[in-house]
């Protein structure tokens, strides 16, 4: 294989990677943007959301594509009530207060990857994906699923963006994430908001996870690799910022496609976690710089 | 308030003499145990000044802690160092790394510092991993035979012996034990206390409050690698695994729930968390999800730990 | 030349300050001599505060200097300024609720063990933190209070209390930042007198929107308006100015 379709499975690879991360890094940027806290679970609730995918699939016979539509709607559902009700029970409890949410979301981090342990065991497992069919580069085949993978994201993405731009509720979230005191002036009733965002952001990540899990293996500790891509996102993107995140998802989705191919993993997320730190430090308003003040 | 002085010193060195006497009646198992509880307790006294003192809350303080166990064992690996010489140098190295650290680091606060130190922790965790050549990576490694024993002032001193590795330890517990008792109790403590209470305020009555950060930070990371050299060195192995997480979670988790801001609260906390932990891996794997209830509960319930909840029921005189 | 370098405590010479697009001081050239109380007042927005943030050190300027004592002190931080003798209470009261007013006030009078000699030795040093904190909390009248927690004095004793930390330093110059914003007439008269007794030895700077009590106290009252310095004179001066009824009354 030459050097172009090399770099086209790459770019492919990368576009993958990039469409399942800007869905997980655009839930942990709207729960920062909205709620202003960080949460250190988010990784748990996109697992959580393979999990689900992966036994639903298994418990319904049939067609895997059945299987692999009900998951797309059951995984977020439970996840998202999930993540509500961690919301109104722990963080509502601290006022939400962002250093004591960090603390609190690490302890949510270890109740929920314990329980999958417990509840589904510590192997890896693969899910049948909903349909095989490939394309034929001249080059090299490339799987019809991934593809589409891409497409549902993009899809998504678009759904979420109507929401947020278009509809009342996303003006309601918006108004909240100006002034929270205000908002309440207004009657809007914060405490369900930030419940709602706080769920939907987890829904996000549940949703990405469905669409990933027929690609990789389901695993009860493969939460935190999505954690950490998504943090980097989120501070390469601009600390709450949706259209940095967004950008920042293809950037990096794409080129840890290809720097992977050249470093170690290990070299790789070292150099890009130091590098991330360095931002936060010396730039917290990101690299995109899309976010005014 | 000089009688509560008084008493709070007299409870402080009470606690240390009862481990000095448990050293008699303990099997060797137990003494084995206390040992590792007690220089876990070091590491959460050094975590607990910048925490509990300062009000920063670091997540990464594992390094510090994977900083002394290698910079104390690696030259007793390669180089055949003796065990003084290389502890003395763990110390100095993890001084200076703190510095380093500390001084990039302690431009961000709040979130942004809890994000920074869990990201440089990180990358000094896989940096043990990449670098497994050297460090032996995951399965780490076991310091070879001349470690085992050292002379110091014309006696001979055997590490095999769980009496010595526990008295050491108690040596070593206690004598940062009384030095961050006068600590906090004196001029640096009251400069930690203000700067966690009202930084603005403090800055404005004339003091430096960078320096004091990066001056608790310093301390806080020394004590930390301290007990990570003295861990690596009593038991003779090194491991990438006290670089992970999971060890500044740990850390994080004794100083909450012995009570933060109080000299015996991290002491405390590695006691009790240690037996809890013990016991719950004694009927399951996933022992970590006791870890995170604890959490959980802590954060929301008692903020202020054992001994912090104590202090502010009964108004008790506690440092 | 000479002689006006040995009076003036404190000067300004086209001091700036934008926030954005908006201009918060602008060119402002001041001078305070030792040993006077000076007013300084003006209506809403006309950057009071930002003006002596610039003084502390809290905030930076964009252009301009600062002399404070003869040494330029534009570039140096908020806590080196502080320690030449620039003392700050802020608008919002600002102390430490969580401690007990001895230990409030012994964080400020521990700041003069870095301020002057380190030849003292601790124990004496000690005693002495015990003393200069039993001055002050006596000097304010809050003796009583010492081993309250901060947080549940009244809010006019956490107002003293923010004076009584900053006496603990034993600073220069007094920067007061609307002290009489909610308290009561009585407390107003108390503070009044404590203030008379500051005085003795200090400079005090004096930001307020209480006319009565500034004209009483102030020998003299600068006025700003919109980033700049309306009028300067002796408060009989200033009440009959002419500029000045038109800032406050609005033309």
């Amino acid at each position: 294989m030459g050097l172009g379709p090399f770099l086209l499975l790459a770019s492919l690879e990368g576009l993958v990677q990039a469409a399942v991360l800007s869905l997980s890094a655009l839930g942990l940027c709207l729960v920062f943007g909205v709620l202003r806290v960080v949460n250190v679970a988010h990784g748990e609730f996109h697992m959580v959301g393979a999990v689900i995918a992966w036994s639903v699939s298994h418990v319904l016979f049939g067609h895997p594509l059945l299987g692999f539509l009900v998951a797309l709607f059951v995984a977020p559902l439970l996840v998202g009530l999930i993540a509500f009700t961690a919301d109104r029970v722990i963080l509502r409890k601290i006022n939400h207060n962002p250093e004591a949410t960090i603390v609190a979301t690490i302890g949510m981090l270890y109740v929920i990857q314990q329980s999958v342990l417990i509840g589904f065991g510590p192997d890896a497992r693969a899910m049948e994906p909903p349909f095989y069919f490939h394309i034929n580069f001249p080059w090299f085949g490339y799987s019809g699923y991934k593809l589409s993978v891409i497409l549902m994201a993009a899809a998504l993405l678009l759904m979420v963006w109507h929401v947020l731009s278009r509809t009342r509720l996303g003006l309601i979230m918006r108004a909240t994430q100006l002034d929270r005191e205000m908002a309440q002036v207004f009657g809007i009733p914060v405490g369900w908001v930030y419940g709602l965002v706080f769920a939907a952001g987890a829904m996000l990540a549940a949703l990405g996870a469905v669409l990933m899990a027929p690609i990789r293996q389901v695993h009860y500790l493969m939460g935190l690799d999505p954690l950490l891509m998504s943090f980097i996102v989120v501070i390469i993107g601009g600390l709450g910022s949706i259209r940095g995140a967004l950008l920042a998802a293809l950037v990096i989705g794409m080129s840890d496609g290809i720097i992977s191919m050249f470093f170690s993993p290990t070299l790789a997320k070292m150099i890009s976690t130091l590098l991330v730190a360095l931002v936060l430090i010396f730039k917290p308003e990101g690299l995109f710089g899309l976010r005014k003040s | 308030m000089e009688n509560s002085r008084k008493s709070s010193l007299v409870l402080h060195i009470g606690v240390l003499a009862l481990l000095f006497l448990l050293s008699f009646i303990l099997s060797d198992y137990h003494q084995l145990t206390i040992t590792r509880i007690m220089v876990l307790a070091i590491f959460a006294l050094g975590y607990n000044i910048l925490f509990g003192y300062v009000g920063l809350l670091s997540l990464g303080h594992a390094m510090f802690f994977a900083c002394g166990l290698y910079a104390a064992g690696l030259p007793v690996y390669y180089l055949g160092w003796e065990v003084p010489s290389a502890f003395l140098f763990a110390i100095v190295i993890s001084a200076f790394s703190a510095t380093l650290i500390g001084a990039i680091a302690l431009r961000t606060q709040g979130v942004a510092f809890m994000i920074v130190t869990l990201m440089f922790s990180q990358v000094a965790y896989l940096a043990t991993l990449y670098f497994s050549d050297i460090t032996g990576g995951d399965e780490g490694l076991v310091l070879p035979e001349h470690a085992r024993s050292f002379a110091i002032l014309g006696m001979q001193v055997d590490l095999t012996s769980p009496q010595t590795r526990y008295y050491i330890t108690l040596g070593l517990l206690s004598a940062s034990v009384l030095i961050v008792y006068r600590w906090v109790n004196g001029g640096p403590g009251r400069e930690w206390v203000a700067v966690r209470e009202n930084e603005l305020r403090t800055r404005m009555l004339g003091y430096n409050t960078f320096l004091i950060k990066l001056k608790a930070m310093v301390i806080s990371g020394t004590l930390s690698g301290g007990a990570g050299a003295t861990y690596g060195l009593l038991f003779a192995y090194i491991g990438s695994t006290f670089a992970s997480i999971q060890y500044s979670i740990d850390v994080l988790l004794f100083t909450l729930l012995g009570g933060a801001g109080t000299v015996l609260g991290p002491i405390l906390g590695s006691f009790i968390m240690f037996y809890m932990i013990d016991f719950f891996s004694g009927y399951t794997t996933a022992y970590l999800l006791a870890t995170g209830v604890v959490l959980i509960l802590l954060i929301v319930y008692f903020p202020l730990g054992v001994l912090g909840t104590l202090r502010k029921k009964w108004r008790l005189w506690l440092p | 030349m000479e002689a006006l370098v040995a009076v003036s405590l404190l000067s300004t010479k086209k001091l700036n300050r934008r926030f954005g697009g908006v201009v918060a001081v602008k060119d402002i050239d001041f001078s305070l001599e030792q040993g006077e109380i000076r007013g300084i007042i003006g209506p809403n927005g006309a950057g009071k505060t930002t003006f002596v943030n610039l003084l502390s050190g809290r905030l930076a300027s964009d252009s301009g200097q600062i002399v404070f004592r003869g040494v330029d002190i534009t570039g140096q931080p908020a806590w080196k300024r502080a320690r030449l003798g620039i003392a700050y209470t802020f608008q919002i009261t600002s102390i430490y609720p969580g401690l007990t007013v001895f230990e409030n006030v012994a964080i400020g009078a521990q700041m003069r063990s870095h301020q002057s000699s380190k030849s003292r030795p601790w124990t004496d040093w000690k005693t002495n933190l015990e003393e200069i904190v039993g001055s002050c909390l006596r000097m304010t009248g809050l003796d009583w209070s010492r081993t309250r927690l901060a947080a549940e004095l009244a809010y006019g004793h956490q107002r003293l209390l923010e004076i009584a930390v900053n006496l603990a330093v034993d600073p220069v110059l007094f920067i007061l930042d609307e002290p009489t914003q909610g308290l009561s007439v009585d407390e107003i008269r108390e503070f009044t007198d404590l203030l008379r007794r500051i005085r003795s030895d200090r400079t005090i700077i004096l930001i307020e929107h209480n006319l009565p009590f500034v004209m009483n106290l102030a020998d003299r009252v600068t006025v700003m308006d919109q980033g700049g310095i309306l009028a300067e004179n002796d408060p009989k001066g200033i009440q009959v100015d002419a500029r000045v009824k038109a800032a406050y009354l609005g033309e």
